[in-house]
């Protein structure tokens, strides 16, 4: 219950602010450039091709907006001190990381909705399942969470913004080429490394609209694994 | 009400604090004194539910802090030297947010805003942003946030530091408020205003609890280590067998008129006697003995200068003497 206070209490600071606004406008002009010059002005495509690129360009921004918009959750409380307002509640590591996670996940969302138009634009004049188009999004919000995770446990660990950004960046992007490190070693290395990447792997079955349970189990397992040990972090400062 | 009992707290291989004990009552005011460094924070934070002790315990109604700290956490209002203020919000909506993450309904935080806004004097500021409060205001939100959930310990650390006269004066009688019904713990470097506000005093120094009583406690504790004394002899005269007694510990000769020398004469223990009786058997024709009067500043100084510490550490090897914590303990 507690966490939703936290959740609401960040998300309206968004809100109420220009950063999140900031955020989601420059990520939707770059996203919107990109699906252009990569999915539309590249000579004419069959609809669901073009659904899928969009689904691609839109995955990086997502990426980026959980990334970005998580960078402060938790270093901002502790550079401006207001983490003792939820140190000397009782309210537990636990709800104080996951109303952060929520917070930016509203975001996350409202960055995803504001996308909507243009999958939108396809259903109506292509020829494409709106099946597809709920999977895509689907895939969105799962790597949106995944950086968003990465990015509040990398925000746990600092006391400035720029700190988190440039770990949770490093985190990021080590995940993410990790899979090139699959091409460049054999089995089990390979296949270990393949499974463990964020994009390659996992995300082109959203774009193509397959529903896989495997890659939501992933997605769910990193955000998982990244909230715990942001909790660890704020646990072990209470003891330091 | 609160026990606090052999409090140690280490950061690493460094003491902040080291067997603090200490009590506080419902009703009671209770003043830290310490220099820097000496530890009060880190006490006050332990007791706000922060920090964890590396050994010790504090007790609220018999329950161990540290074991309960989320249900006490609730009866707990903690004002650290900053206070912790978002600063886009309202103070009304901060303060509603603050009452719910300590449990309360909001029904029961609307109902008691216009109480803790009017006895901390927060009217016409309740749809402020708080960024835009002057520093006097935001220490008062910092007050109202920490006794929104209606707490029974508030703690407040230099809550008027920073602040106006007028503000500290105004500050005093908000405090003095808060310590009608619920005990009240502060720690400040302002000791007029400690004197003022405070119904007892813990000195803390270099994480050790050197002293704690009622100022009048300590003056009287302190008051027969110093006597002055004015004699009708030479300065020379005085300053020689000043610096050559055993139990002066330090004097200061402050002149001589009339062919008179006076002398503040600091000794290891209350041995006035004794030393006025060495006076006249040396000779001296003594023309006047008496007590000064000691204020707060005084009597922290002298608990906490090295001089103080090295005169204690002396009565502390000495077995038919009571050390100043225990003695003013009794």
């Amino acid at each position: 219950m507690r966490s939703f206070l936290v959740a609401w209490r960040d998300f309206s600071s968004y809100l109420h602010g220009f950063y999140g606004y900031m955020i989601i406008a420059a990520l939707l002009l770059i996203q919107g450039v990109l699906y252009q010059a990569i999915a539309l002005g590249n000579g004419a495509r069959y609809s669901a091709e073009v659904l899928n690129l969009f689904f691609v360009t839109a995955t990086w921004a997502t990426g980026f907006a959980g990334w970005l918009l998580s960078m402060r959750s938790v270093a901002e409380e502790r550079q401006t001190r207001t983490e003792m307002v939820l140190q000397t509640s009782p309210i537990s590591p636990v709800e104080i990381i996951f109303g952060k996670y929520l917070a930016v996940m509203g975001m996350v969302g409202l960055f995803v909705l504001c996308t909507i138009h243009m999958p939108s634009m396809i259903l109506i004049h292509g020829k494409v399942s709106i099946g597809q188009v709920v999977v895509g999004y689907i895939g969105l919000l799962c790597y949106g969470s995944a950086s968003a995770g990465i990015g509040i446990f990398a925000s746990s660990l600092v006391r400035t913004q720029v700190a988190s950004v440039v770990l949770s960046g490093g985190m990021i992007a080590l995940l993410a080429l990790v899979f090139w490190l699959a091409s460049l070693t054999a089995p089990p290395f390979s296949t270990v490394f393949e499974h463990v990447a964020l994009f390659n792997k996992h995300m082109p079955p959203f774009h193509e609209g397959l529903l896989s349970f495997e890659h939501c189990v992933y997605f769910v397992s990193v955000t998982w694994l990244f909230l715990t040990l942001a909790t660890q972090v704020l646990h072990w400062r209470r003891t330091q | 009400m609160i026990q606090v009992s052999n409090l140690t707290r280490y950061y690493g291989a460094l003491p902040a604090l080291r067997d603090v004990s200490f009590e506080v009552n419902r009703g009671e005011i209770i003043g830290l004194l310490g220099l820097n460094g000496a530890g009060k924070s880190t006490a006050l934070k332990i007791l706000a539910g922060v920090l964890t002790p590396s050994s010790g315990s504090v007790e609220m109604d018999g329950r161990n802090i540290t074991e309960n700290a989320d249900d006490l956490k609730a009866t707990i209002g903690f004002l650290p030297e900053e206070p912790p203020l978002y600063r886009d919000m309202t103070v009304t909506s901060f303060l509603t947010h603050v009452g719910r993450l300590k449990g309360m309904p909001k029904a029961d935080v609307l109902a008691r805003l216009p109480d803790v806004i009017a006895s901390t004097g927060l009217q016409g500021r309740e749809n402020q942003i708080i960024g835009t409060l002057s520093h006097g205001y935001k220490k008062r939100v910092g007050i109202a946030m920490a006794v929104i959930h209606s707490p029974s310990l508030v703690i407040l650390d230099e809550p008027i530091s920073g602040l106006d006269p007028m503000q500290i004066k105004e500050m005093r009688s908000v405090i003095r408020r808060l310590g009608k019904d619920r005990a009240v713990l502060i720690s400040s470097h302002i000791l007029s205003e400690m004197s003022k506000t405070c119904d007892r005093l813990v000195v803390l120094h270099q994480g050790k609890m050197v002293a704690q009583g009622t100022q009048e406690e300590l003056t009287k504790h302190l008051s027969g280590a110093r006597v002055s004394i004015t004699v009708r002899n030479s300065v020379d005269q005085l300053t020689k067998w000043l610096d050559a007694h055993p139990i002066v510990m330090g004097h200061t000769t402050t002149g001589s008129v009339d062919g008179l020398t006076s002398a503040v004469v600091d000794m290891n223990g209350d041995k006035r006697e004794a030393l006025v009786a060495d006076l006249i058997t040396a000779s001296f024709k003594v023309r006047l003995v008496e007590e000064p009067e000691y204020d707060l500043e005084e009597v922290f100084l002298r608990f906490t200068s090295s001089r103080t510490s090295s005169v204690l550490d002396e009565q502390d090897e000495h077995t038919d003497e009571v050390a100043p914590t225990e003695e003013i303990n009794q």
